[in-house]
């Protein structure tokens, strides 16, 4: 693990806005995988996900969450100096989608605004860059973190329909010189990139009718070449034998005793998978966040997601909460953050209204 | 085999006596793909033995893993 140390700032807010409409997930499998479908459900214990509604974009979802973040909050866009997006699915591939959103929040030009191409381990990365900007230019920084993956999502795919689903959000972070200082741990590697993947729709293999192709598999899934293809034992085994070794080294380069940790939030592969990595990195259940039983594996926002819905009730009456936040999946990347989290920080859930 | 069985039970949430090497582990209720899953990971890291997701869909019992096993 890349270890990094940034000291003197805070997590002020976190809001997440999920597509209008839940898919009840047992019915859906149904479709795919008929009387077997009990098992997937008891397998990964993901009760609903979320589909956005045809047009609604990962660029929608975030500037909503900004927008309640702004009205909860009550921080004036004037205070904002950097605008950040980790996304893989882009409203469109040209400009990037914190560009547009900067427009579209009316946050002063005289910002940075970039995105940040990464799936499932993209939230730590992304707060490292707001960390290091807000104490660099003394500045908030909005860093939304959003995908809608829908519509690379085949409906008859057996290993990512069932579990993904889609999801934007905002978070808040600014200078605080009284915050503990924040740990992150970043690990990559490329070898394992067929793993998680999207073949086409790139420089590589531009978008053209060949690629609109449903192609049968093995296992009786078909997809396009333009869909997310997910070889499940394998991230399985990426999590069970390198995330858990990674995440343990981290928390031990980080100083902290596994038994200060009060609230761990990992990404949310799948329900069964999380228990698992917090029983071998030695974190109790009653510790872990979960919301992906009630939302879906929405990629990188998990995590923002899953703080914006059940941090405030994890926090109690601790002041100051030590919390450890992994990403991980597609690349193979794995990020991991050690936070202080204040009990003032304002969070929510809300649904997106077109 | 006790041994294996007490892994086995472990992971797919039953008492040890309520599976032996005959055992057709899809029929149990607390059966799942994550299950199916991390059995391998076990009978790679507890017994040296790789199994493809393609042959693992073939067996039925618990006898029928073990039976793959280099580790005994």
């Amino acid at each position: 693990m890349r270890f990094i140390k940034v000291g003197g700032v805070k997590l002020d807010a976190v809001f997440a806005c999920m597509p209008m409409d839940a898919i009840d997930n047992l019915e859906d499998c149904r479709r795919l995988y008929g009387d077997e479908a009990d098992n997937i459900i008891r397998s990964t214990g993901i009760l609903k996900r979320y589909y956005a509604a045809k047009g609604v974009s990962s660029l929608d979802l975030c500037v909503e969450a900004a927008n309640r973040l702004f009205l909860e909050y009550e921080a004036t866009r004037r205070e904002i100096g950097a605008v950040l997006c980790v996304t893989f699915t882009p409203e469109r591939p040209l400009p990037a989608n914190a560009i547009i959103a900067q427009h579209r929040l009316g946050i002063p030009t005289d910002c940075l605004a970039f995105d940040i191409n990464l799936a499932c381990s993209g939230y730590g990365y992304g707060l490292w860059l707001a960390a290091t900007i807000a104490r660099q230019t003394g500045k908030k920084v909005l860093l939304l973190d959003g995908d809608v993956q829908s519509p690379w999502i085949s409906p008859y795919d057996k290993s990512t329909m069932p579990v993904l689903s889609d999801a934007g959000t905002a978070s808040l972070i600014s200078c605080d010189e009284t915050s503990d200082d924040w740990f992150f741990g970043f690990y990559t590697n490329g070898e394992g990139s067929e793993i998680l993947s999207i073949q086409a729709g790139g420089s590589g293999r531009p978008v053209s009718t060949d690629e609109l192709k449903y192609i049968e598999y093995p296992d009786g899934s078909k997809r396009r070449s333009l869909d997310i293809a997910m070889d499940g034992f394998e991230v399985f085994r990426f999590v069970a034998q390198v995330v858990s070794k990674k995440l343990s080294d981290f928390i031990t380069l980080s100083g902290i005793d596994p038994n200060e940790i009060d609230v761990f939030v990992p990404h949310q592969a799948n329900m069964y998978m999380v228990r698992q990595l917090a029983k071998k990195i030695g974190i109790s259940q009653e510790k872990v966040l979960l919301s992906g039983d009630k939302y879906g594996n929405p990629a990188s926002a998990s995590v923002p997601l899953t703080i914006a819905s059940e941090i405030v009730s994890r926090l109690g009456s601790k002041k100051r909460s030590r919390v450890l936040i992994s990403g991980f999946g597609a690349g193979l990347s794995i990020s991991a953050a050690m936070l202080s989290i204040d009990q003032e920080i304002r969070s929510g859930v809300f649904h997106y209204r077109s | 085999m006790e041994e294996f069985l007490g892994k086995m039970a472990e992971i797919l949430d039953v008492g040890k006596e309520e599976i032996n090497d005959s055992t057709w582990f899809r029929n149990l209720d607390s059966w799942g793909s994550m299950a199916g899953f991390s059995i391998l990971i076990v009978m790679e890291e507890d017994y040296g033995t790789k199994i493809s997701v393609e042959e693992f869909l073939k067996m039925n019992t618990l006898g029928e893993i073990y039976a793959r096993s280099k580790r005994k």
